[in-house]
């Protein structure tokens, strides 16, 4: 795989003055059309509104970039499975807040 | 942990077979030319790092604790997304289409008789606006390599998306260009691309 994408590929366009197609497959940013395109309006959703998250800077929980990708064929000496502290992390508040209103 | 040739760091979430790549920030990014050609370039790194990755869109931020509730609720519809992209890449072709070209479509709300009918009369139009005539015979051309494909019409411009294996793409482009020139198409082939167009559920 290329770091860049290949310049398009453009058929001689045969007369003087640029049509529509001239001016749309021809455009000498056709790689930023592309990219806006695909990074813009494509790609997995996570959250419905993005005004959300520019509204709300949470200083508490780190906002997070993201994206995804499969874990089985990654880093196979990772071992940082992050869902079992927070589980871990959640049962010890839970006991802690249980253990308060007994004593009370 | 990792750094990408950028500099920037990432961490994994992991949730059983699946992850998140992730990194922090202070603020969202604002959408400049700079910051979309920054991201896609860290999408392409990541895309050959990873033998399979979904791109989440631009900009997308979320509370960690929202996001592994995300990736425990939407696991197998993730890991079936993964599975479909593993050792693929997009391909983009973007065709002129004229109204001559656009097959008239069913009007999904024209007097249905039943929820059926309608359901129907919704998907006829849906499958209409996924047909584009002049590139019906390109696209037979490289059949043999589409696994998936995505249309998207806007204006009089066509954009295709082909999930094809990374092994194919030269194969790929050459054919496409050939059976453009044979039936006298314009158009443009970018690519390849992570996939982007085939991330969404």
């Amino acid at each position: 795989m290329t770091d860049v994408a290949p310049r398009p590929r453009v058929q001689p366009a045969g007369r003087s003055r640029p049509s529509d197609a001239d001016l749309v497959l021809d455009a000498n940013d056709a790689s930023l059309l592309d990219i806006v395109d695909n990074v813009l309006s494509k790609g997995v959703v996570l959250s419905g509104d993005l005004t959300i998250a520019l509204a709300q800077v949470d200083l508490v929980y780190a906002r997070l970039s993201l994206l995804l990708c499969a874990a089985d064929r990654v880093l196979p000496n990772e071992n940082a499975d992050l869902v079992a502290r927070h589980h871990d992390r959640r049962v010890r508040r839970a006991r802690a807040v249980a253990g308060r209103r007994a004593r009370r | 942990m990792f750094t990408t040739r950028s500099g920037e760091r990432f961490r994994i979430i992991r949730n059983g077979r699946v992850a998140a790549v992730v990194t922090q920030r202070a603020r969202p990014l604002t959408p400049s030319a700079a910051n979309l050609r920054r991201y896609d370039r860290t999408m392409r790194e990541l895309a050959a790092r990873f033998p399979a990755i979904l791109p989440a869109r631009f900009g997308t931020t979320v509370p960690e604790d929202e996001l592994l509730f995300i990736l425990s609720s939407r696991r197998a519809s993730l890991a079936r997304g993964l599975a479909t992209v593993r050792g693929r890449v997009q391909m983009t072709v973007r065709v002129m289409t004229t109204a001559a070209e656009v097959p008239p479509a069913t009007d999904p709300f024209g007097s249905p008789s039943s929820g059926r009918d309608y359901l129907t009369g919704k998907a006829r139009a849906a499958a209409a606006a996924r047909v584009v005539p002049v590139f019906e015979p390109i696209r037979g051309a490289v059949a043999r390599w589409i696994r998936d494909e995505r249309v998207d019409r806007r204006g009089g411009v066509a954009s295709i998306y082909h999930l094809i294996p990374r092994s194919s793409v030269e194969n790929y482009r050459r054919t496409l260009n050939t059976a453009a020139d044979a039936a006298g198409v314009r158009l443009v082939v970018s690519g390849p691309w992570p996939p982007y167009a085939f991330s969404a559920d």
